[in-house]
């Protein structure tokens, strides 16, 4: 069964504001997506439009840079050694502010052209976030890199240099896939507009990601009451363990 | 069909957690087992997160010893004084587990010990029985009769200890230590293991405490679905490693299952029924032990931070 849902960021651009003719205004069309219990995965469908006011039909092409994170957590990262003949975890390293999720679609000239200072300076992409930069000794860079390659294979982590298409010159679209193990809560839409190193525009939305149905109605619960839920679960299990033994003696 | 199971956090079939259920569910009917002990690892085997089945599972099989103890409750085959006994040293058993549970979470060495628990453990208990029951399927070659189960009559250490009660369901008269100590063992079993412990619970009782066999099962049963309801509501209030879904479709699944095992117990022999189970409960250990000793595909995990 699968339950996409679509969201779409239309991003107006436009009313001069920073160095160029060009800035943003976004909207969303949703503010919220929900996650149902037979959830498979959803999609952000980003799109936008940039309006030049000023008319000053630059020969240049823009370049695009959007980025989707996801609520930020304490985590820590383990790695398991070889001890008398068992692999077992032994060394640990602590990430703090470590993005749930956390996906850079850019525009292929934007991958081609931009100097790494210019990422760097907006933190666009995985090397740039700030638990990986703050991650000094080789030691703990290899803790960093085995949680990007870990949330990279969950599709938590992805970096995609030619996402961002072009329907005109002034038109464009990307799509952000969500999987079904997403965590919930606030997530940042991120569009900055570039031309030839320099940055055009920016604009931040917010979105929520909840889930909805039961079993995140369940998952609240026991969250919130746990002792209450145990003492429920426990007596839905003896109704079920009574019930069976109810058609056991009349089979 | 796919349903998304809210604690464990992830996307399962229903029609593969029912058929584990009926499957683990027909094989405790067929041997008279809880079952804890091959779920427990089938669901770890699947994806589950270890200390999501092992909380799970104990709230399993507080619902499937609840129907064994109505049915021994009736036949009036539950000593319920020892019971009593062996539940409060399974309560306290229970709490301790529960917080080395969530000691050993937050030093990430709990996946580890659950595994190795179970390699000890199914490792020495599948080895004693096969052996027993291998000597018993000779035996009666020879004789071509099944032979009796031995008690041997002579007093043990554990008769001599202090605080002697008198159980008259049981006709006995014995200290209250071992008993106590007997049920907190299995208390720690359940909330580290997720098993109800009878496997250790039925022998030690019979061979240790001198039960009465006819006794030994509803006195088990009945300690076991206390401990394991109090396991399961301590772990989901201090864990939060109970799946409520989860649960409660291994439970139809096993409630079915355990109709046919019953009725295909019957046909097979006691000795012949306890190699097969020794021969279960040693894969289950190997397949444990094999985890722990193949290189992963990766060494690196990551865990919630502990704050």
């Amino acid at each position: 069964m699968l339950s996409m849902l679509r969201l779409t960021v239309i991003t107006l651009l436009l009313a001069p504001q920073l160095a160029g003719a060009e800035s943003l205004v976004s909207s969303l069309s949703d503010e919220a997506i929900e996650i149902t219990s037979s959830f498979t995965g959803s999609r952000i469908v980003v799109f936008g439009v940039v309006r030049d006011e000023q008319e000053t039909l630059d020969e240049a092409e823009y370049e695009i840079a959007i980025v989707v994170q996801g609520p930020e957590s304490e985590i820590v990262a383990r790695r398991k050694d070889r001890i008398f003949g068992l692999w077992i975890n032994a060394a640990s390293q602590p990430f703090f502010k470590v993005p749930s999720y956390y996906v850079v679609h850019m525009s292929e000239n934007f991958s081609l052209v931009a100097s790494e200072e210019l990422v760097a300076q907006y933190k666009l992409g995985l090397a740039n976030l700030n638990f990986v930069r703050s991650a000094y000794s080789p030691e703990a860079r290899g803790f960093a890199d085995a949680v990007i390659d870990i949330r990279r294979r969950e599709n938590l982590f992805a970096e995609r240099p030619a996402a961002v298409a072009f329907l005109a010159p002034n038109v464009f679209r990307t799509t952000f896939f969500l999987p079904a193990i997403v965590p919930v809560g606030t997530y940042r839409v991120s569009v900055f507009l570039f031309r030839q190193e320099k940055l055009l525009a920016a604009k931040t939305e917010n979105l929520d990601i909840a889930k909805t149905g039961l079993s995140d109605n369940i998952a609240r619960f026991a969250r919130a009451q746990g002792a209450l839920y145990g003492i429920m679960t426990v007596g839905l299990a003896l109704f079920i363990g009574w019930f069976a033994g109810v058609i056991f003696r009349r089979s | 069909m796919q349903f998304y199971l809210p604690i464990a956090e992830l996307s399962v079939n229903i029609f593969t957690i029912l058929g584990m259920g009926a499957a683990v569910g027909f094989l405790s009917g067929m041997f008279g087992v809880g079952g804890g002990f091959l779920m427990t690892p089938l669901l770890i085997f699947i994806g589950i997160p270890p200390p999501v089945a092992v909380g799970t599972e104990a709230s399993q099989i507080a619902a499937s010893s609840f129907s064994g103890v109505l049915v021994h409750l009736r036949r009036k085959s539950v000593d319920i004084k020892l019971g009593t006994v062996l539940l409060i040293g399974g309560v306290v058993g229970s709490f301790f587990g529960i917080m080395l549970f969530r000691f050993l979470r937050d030093a990430g060495q709990l996946d580890l010990i659950i595994a190795l628990s179970y390699v000890i453990f199914l490792g020495i208990v599948g080895s004693l029985m096969l052996v027993e029951s291998l000597r018993a399927i000779g035996r009666s070659r020879k004789t071509g009769a099944p032979p009796p189960l031995r008690r041997p009559g002579q007093h043990l250490w554990i008769h001599r200890l202090p605080f002697k009660m008198r159980f008259k369901r049981s006709k006995l008269y014995v200290s209250a230590v071992p008993v106590l100590v007997l049920g907190a063992l299995v208390g720690v079993l359940a909330s580290i293991m997720g098993v109800g412990g009878g496997f250790i619970m039925v022998p030690a009782m019979i061979y240790l405490l001198k039960v009465p066999t006819n006794v030994v099962i509803g006195t088990s049963l009945f300690q076991i679905m206390f401990v394991t309801a109090f396991t399961a509501v301590m772990q989901a209030a201090t864990n939060f490693t109970v799946d409520m879904l989860l649960a409660v479709t291994l439970m139809v699944g096993g409630a079915i299952g355990a109709q046919f095992g019953a009725q295909m117990g019957q046909k097979l022999r006691g000795e012949q029924l306890r190699a097969l189970l020794a021969i279960l409960v040693l894969g289950v250990g190997v397949r444990f032990l094999m985890t722990l000793v193949i290189q992963p595909d990766s060494l690196y995990s990551i865990a919630a931070g502990a704050h």
